[in-house]
């Protein structure tokens, strides 16, 4: 709709609510005369319709006022609006009376109200507590003129004139507008204001109506008039409430538009806001979930225990097992720990701290204990009271454990090196640090104070050292070369000390490592070790030239036997001989006898020494081994001794015999002997068994030769094997004494052993065996 | 030396022997079979090789003498028997003269050793006399009648 559309509206309805009606109460007047029932409801509209514009004008330029500060002369407009529009109200209803003071006061009140526009602008303040007095006050007069009505003076006389006070009040008002006026039309001069306009006109309309007011008489036609023209004047008002209308629109619209950019900037503000919250939550969950943590938020007003999912992948509580209060808490600390974790808590709390930490144990789902590091911070209100509590609980079981074994492989590596007189160095290439550990500050007989360096270190060593281990250094941190030295130092007591130092680099930690060990003790056993060998070795030098000079000895011995020995035995025996024979008439039989003693006695003599030669050379004889058939050996064997037995009986009861490994003559020799004992110690018995078998004795083969001869008295067991040793007298039993030596001799140079068991005149066992006569 | 014949080219047995006990049994028991008249005695090695060799010891000549078969006992005075039977065993013109040894060493070094410098037969002295005259006497009989040998080598 447009502005002069509604101009034109506003002008039908100025029209309509004000002429008209004004034309319509004068034709009815002169037509009807003064019929009651028509002029009163005609002046109480009339009243009515410019009381309601007046209040709604009223209305809407207090609305407009409280954006407004330039228009402040509007302050009155409205009070005095305000204040008319009421008193009319209450006049219309009232009707026309004698007594009606009202419409009067509202004119004398109205105008001086409209008068004070000329005043300069009140301050905020003052204006709006004088718009609540003018409401109270406009309130208090209207209800006052209503209720002291009575005691007014009339307002008009028996003809119908109004009395001098009314028409004073009615000029004083009308003086108010008029003065009102030549404000506005100053105003609209200055302006161009339809604003100002409206006022000018409204003003100068009621103050001429209530200028003549006073002249009228009740129910006459100029009474009626001056009503047309005030409801004309405030019907001029209505063009104002329009342009308060629009400019408060437009005003409303702006406002709106600037409200819906602000709603705008907010939004996008708060959006912002919300994803950075979100991202912030999202960041705070993450952290959540990533720490090894358990979080807690504990409420210290409701005592609520807020526990994270930590608490269940750490100590194993689901959250529905987790109580909600403080309890949740309390209750898994260990018994030992409650009292002083407590304590410490509240003492961090009531001290004014704004974080609390502490150590304890911290009993697990399993029912085992945790050691847990428990972190919490205390946050206040304004007053300083403790409102909450947050934290951080740590499981450092682990850590412990770990710190635990570190203490005690420290001890070890403390110990082993206390033990080892070792310890370990190391370098660092970029620091130019040295490390010791203990031992080395031991073995260099300094205190843990003295702080090493390379140089220092090296300065430890003898002069004929220094330059070995200079090099050895030179290279490992030049070139990486590793190194292994054994060299001496000279220890900050002044001992001299052997010592073995190893190094090498370790590039990716850019270092240079390794052991040293005090080896002087093991240098003074190599030293001992080594005379003591070195003497042992002359020793053995000496005894084997001694064996080598005993040995030479003794074959020149037994080569002497073998050819000197003899000669002079074949002399006796010969001459011997050749005097029997050549003097075989001269001799008598007794010299013969004596002769014949000296021959067998030599003879004898010849076999002792061919047996000791024997014996000898079995000791000297160097052995050929091989596979040796026992059983054919002994049938051989067997066989050859028979042979030399004429007139005897002999059963040989040859079991079959493994196979064996030696040296076959030698072996041929020991059972030889064996066999020619066994005939010769079974010579009294008419039957003589001789038995050859095999047993096995400890997981080996164990040959036995068994006879049923004169056996022997086991007392004498040991002399059997000795060289001639004999049980018998060569009267019973010839024999040199020599054969089960040289069994014996022969069985031991095979590695293994002899031994006889028997009983006198129950025969003898001879047993043999061997690990090195293995089975075959 | 002691011959029992003055004709010492003839000598057909060589025994080299230094005890005189065991010279006179071995004697005798070549007598008893009259083996013995053609021996010549020495009681040294250096007395037999002189014998054998005489004068002609390092010149390329004809050997002085060589004998049938000599006895040769092991352990002797100056040379000792092995050296001499390496000699005659070592020089072609004594090589083939038979040379029994004849000792009362039951050594398996002597032994061996004999056989390997090329002995013809090695023979140990039995103590018992007996026996020891009936194997002088058996030695003799085979070297002397029975066993064939080719003539004396010139290396002329």
């Amino acid at each position: 709709m447009s502005r002069s559309a509604v101009r034109g509206r506003i002008a039908t309805v100025i029209l309509l609510g004000g002429i008209l009606p004004s034309l319509t109460s004068l034709a009815a007047h002169l037509v009807l005369g003064d019929a009651v029932a028509v002029q009163e409801p005609l002046h109480e509209g009339v009243e009515l319709v410019g009381s309601c514009i007046a209040l709604g004008v009223a209305m809407l330029l207090w609305l407009r006022l409280r954006h407004e500060s330039a228009s402040s002369h509007l302050v009155w407009v409205m009070a005095s609006l305000v204040l008319m529009g009421l008193v009319d109200c209450l006049h219309a209803l009232e009707g026309v009376s004698i007594t009606s003071w009202q419409r009067h006061g509202a004119t004398f009140a109205g105008g001086l109200l409209f008068g004070l526009v000329w005043l300069r602008p009140l301050p905020a303040v003052t204006r709006r507590i004088g718009r609540f007095l003018l409401v109270v006050v406009g309130l208090a007069l209207v209800l006052g003129m209503w209720w002291a009505s009575d005691w007014m003076p009339a307002t008009w006389d028996l003809a119908g004139s109004y009395r001098l006070p009314v028409i004073a009040a009615n000029m004083l008002g009308g003086i108010g507008f008029l003065t009102a006026a030549l404000f506005f039309i100053r105003r609209y001069l200055r302006t161009q204001q339809t604003e100002d306009l409206v006022f000018a006109n409204h003003t100068v309309l009621f103050g001429v109506s209530s200028l003549f007011f006073g002249f009228s008489h009740a129910w006459a036609a100029d009474w009626w008039v001056t009503h047309g023209v005030r409801l004309l004047a405030y019907s001029v008002l209505l063009v104002a409430a329009y342009d308060v209308v629009v400019k408060l629109y437009e005003r409303t619209a702006g406002d709106a538009q600037e409200l819906q950019r602000c709603v705008d900037g907010r939004t996008v503000e708060l959006a912002t806001a919300n994803s950075a919250l979100r991202e912030s939550v999202e960041r705070f969950e993450l952290a959540n979930q990533a720490t090894f943590n358990v979080i807690w938020d504990w409420d210290l007003k409701t005592d609520a225990l807020y526990w994270n999912e930590r608490m269940h992948t750490l100590f194993g509580y689901r959250p529905e097992e987790i109580e909600p209060g403080i309890e949740s808490w309390t209750n898994r600390i260990h018994p030992e720990d409650l009292e002083s974790v407590r304590t410490g808590i509240h003492e961090a709390i009531d001290s004014g701290r704004d974080h609390w930490s502490d150590h304890y144990r911290f009993r697990r789902k399993d029912g085992t204990y945790a050691d847990v590091d428990d972190r919490g911070y205390i946050a206040r209100d304004a007053n300083g009271q403790p409102t909450r509590m947050i934290g951080a609980m740590q499981d450092i079981t682990d850590r412990r454990l770990a710190q635990d074994a570190l203490r005690d492989s420290q001890v070890l590596l403390d110990e082993t090196e206390r033990m080892g007189k070792v310890g370990g160095w190391e370098f660092d290439m970029d620091t130019q640090r040295q490390t010791w550990t203990k031992a080395v500050y031991d073995i260099h007989e300094v205190d843990l104070t003295y702080e090493p360096t390379v140089g220092s270190g090296i300065s430890f060593y003898t002069r004929a050292s220094q330059p070995v281990i200079n090099h050895a250094v030179q290279r490992v941190l030049e070139a990486g070369e590793p190194f292994d030295v054994e060299l001496e130092i000279i220890t900050a007591k002044g001992n001299l000390r052997s010592v073995h130092a190893i190094g090498r680099a370790d590039p990716a930690r850019r270092k240079v490592l390794g052991f040293f060990q005090d080896i002087t003790e093991r240098k003074r056993a190599e030293e001992e070790v080594r005379t003591v060998n070195a003497e042992l070795d002359q020793r053995v030098k000496d005894r084997t030239a001694q064996l080598a000079a005993a040995n030479g000895e003794l074959e020149a011995f037994s080569y002497s036997v073998s050819h000197d020995l003899r000669a002079p035995l074949r002399a006796i025996d010969g001459f011997g001989r050749i005097l029997s024979e050549d003097y075989e008439h001269r001799l008598d039989a007794e010299g013969q006898r004596l002769i014949g003693i000296i021959s067998s006695e030599t003879r004898r003599m010849g076999r002792l020494i061919d047996d000791l030669l024997t014996f000898s050379r079995m000791g000297r004889q160097e052995m050929a081994p091989s596979r040796v058939d026992m059983t054919a050996l002994a049938r051989s064997v067997f066989e050859e001794q028979e042979a030399q037995a004429p007139g005897r009986t002999l059963k040989l009861e040859l079991k079959p015999l493994p196979s064996t490994r030696g040296d076959p003559a030698m072996m041929r020799i020991a059972l030889g002997n064996l066999l020619s004992n066994a005939i010769k110690f079974t010579r009294r018995r008419d039957l003589a068994v001789i038995e050859i078998g095999t047993r096995q004795e400890d997981g080996q083969t164990v040959y036995y030769v068994k006879d049923n001869g004169v056996g022997f008295d086991m007392t004498y067991a040991h002399k059997l094997f000795g060289v001639f040793q004999r049980l018998h007298s060569p009267e019973e039993f010839e024999g040199t004494g020599v054969g089960l030596a040289m069994a014996q001799r022969i069985i031991h140079r095979h590695g293994g052993r002899i031994w006889a068991e028997g009983k006198v005149d129950e025969g003898a066992v001879f047993s043999f065996s061997s690990p090195g006569m293995k089975e075959e | 030396m002691m011959t029992s014949d003055s004709n010492l080219d003839i000598a057909e047995i060589l025994l080299v022997e230094d005890n005189p006990r065991d010279a006179e049994l071995t004697v005798r028991a070549l007598k008893k079979r009259h083996l013995a008249n053609h021996l010549v005695w020495v009681k040294d090695g250096a007395e037999a090789l002189d014998y054998v060799f005489g004068a002609s010891a390092d010149a390329p000549s004809a050997v002085a003498h060589t004998p049938k078969v000599i006895l040769l006992d092991l352990k002797l005075p100056k040379v000792d028997g092995l050296e001499v039977l390496r000699r005659l065993k070592g020089d072609e013109r004594t090589k083939v003269i038979p040379v029994v040894v004849l000792t009362s060493s039951r050594e398996e070094s002597d032994l061996v050793q004999s056989y390997r410098l090329g002995v013809n037969s090695y023979i140990v002295k039995p103590v018992e006399f007996g026996n020891f005259s009936e194997a002088v006497a058996d030695l003799g009989m085979y070297w002397l009648l029975l066993n064939q040998r080719p003539g004396p080598v010139s290396t002329a």
